[in-house]
């Protein structure tokens, strides 16, 4: 009976930590990847991007195939042709099983020169 | 009675809309609790798809409808005829189609509304058309530039069979002409309905003298048949047109496909009184 009125006493404590970033707008980097079954389809994309980053963003839609679509940074284009891009893009995408997912690839560019001149 | 109904007589309206920044998800609850199977997408109070249950399957519930639909949307217009809504929805192997002028959504025609529409066209005794569906047809046929050639057959004493063999036995001599009737039809030319009581119409694309021919053959086939279902019977015929040029005006084929019933109406009368097989006017 007595051990009964015991007052427990009890501790609930919660840690937390936070971090702040940037964030990125829009939620994506050089370009997005779109599977022809991905939760998310190419005109939701489209109204994202010309809300978020209007001008930044082309989108390239694909009639056929497990990719549905591709929105590319448009400065991209200004250091690689158009098609030599998308080749290498869609190459490299239908390697994967993208047709339910949407790809965000982040593309490094580095444009290396050697000459040899008289000296 | 010329019935030749346009789309906006029968037509479904106000029409139940999605707009195309919806969920794919919200749409099939939408269709679901409105028990529907497809909704027109408007947007900018402009139709620019159409979502289907079909649609719904393919797609992540999470995709907007923009992603989901179908863009190229058959239509038809609010003065489109039933019968060319018909043929339209069969070609498409459409269910739902909808009715849009200038792509303004105006309302929504079923299949379902369509065959029962189409049903109306059937005489259920015979099986065969009845004068409605050869009043819409005739009028099409003139509106396409073709000749008509018209033929009516009565029956000869017909009241008297239904004394002698009783009505049952008169509604099977019916059906028996009808069958008759049907074996004589050029799918291309041809169209053949049973217009009332005993009288039966062929319309056809072919020249009158075609038209006669094949009146002939008809009739000599009706009078070797006949008996060898049990009940003997004659018909003579009146047989009209051949001549008349097309009009694209709906009033003037109107007055062009009664005229010539009429005239071949009585012609068969004509025949019938002179102990003729049939009369051409």
């Amino acid at each position: 009976m007595e051990e009964s009125n015991k007052k427990y006493t009890r501790k609930r404590k919660a840690e937390m930590n936070i971090r702040f970033s940037e964030f990125e707008l829009p939620p994506m980097q050089d370009i997005l990847v779109i599977g022809r079954r991905a939760p998310i389809g190419p005109e939701a994309v489209r109204r994202m991007v010309d809300a978020l980053a209007p001008e930044q963003y082309e989108l390239i839609e694909f009639e056929e195939g497990p990719v549905e679509a591709v929105a590319v940074k448009t400065s991209l284009f200004n250091w690689m042709a158009r098609d030599i891009l998308l080749d290498v893009l869609l190459e490299e995408a239908l390697k994967i099983n993208i047709e339910k997912t949407l790809l965000k690839v982040k593309l490094d560019l580095t444009i290396s020169v050697f000459k040899e001149v008289d000296i | 009675m010329f019935v030749m109904l346009e789309i906006k007589d029968i037509m479904i309206k106000p029409v139940f809309t999605i707009s195309p920044d919806k969920s794919v998800r919200y749409a099939a609850e939408y269709m679901h609790e409105k028990n529907i199977g497809g909704l027109p997408v408007v947007e900018k109070n402009r139709l620019s798809g159409i979502i289907t249950s079909r649609d719904i399957r393919l797609n992540h519930p999470n995709r907007i409808v923009a992603d989901a639909m179908s863009k190229n949307v058959i239509y038809c217009s609010p003065i489109d005829t039933t019968w060319a809504v018909a043929e339209l929805m069969n070609l498409h192997n459409i269910e739902r189609l909808p009715v849009a002028e200038n792509d303004k959504l105006l309302g929504m025609v079923t299949k379902k509304q369509i065959i029962k529409y189409i049903s109306q066209l059937y005489d259920h005794l015979t099986g065969i058309y009845n004068s409605t569906f050869i009043y819409m047809i005739a009028g099409k046929l003139l509106e396409e530039g073709n000749e008509l050639s018209v033929i009516l057959f009565d029956i000869n004493d017909f009241g008297e069979l239904n004394k002698k063999y009783g009505h049952v036995n008169g509604d099977n001599c019916l059906k028996t002409i009808a069958d008759i009737l049907i074996k004589y039809i050029d799918d291309n030319n041809d169209y053949v309905c049973r217009y009332g009581g005993d009288e039966f119409v062929f319309v056809t694309s072919k020249k009158i003298r075609q038209a006669e021919e094949l009146a002939q053959k008809i009739i000599d086939n009706i009078a070797d048949c006949t008996p060898e279902a049990g009940f003997p019977v004659t018909v003579a015929a009146g047989i009209s047109g051949g001549k008349r040029k097309y009009s694209r005006n709906i009033v003037k084929q109107k007055n062009v496909v009664e005229n010539l019933i009429n005239k071949a109406s009585l012609a068969s009368t004509r025949a019938k009184s002179q102990g003729l097989k049939y009369l051409s006017v």
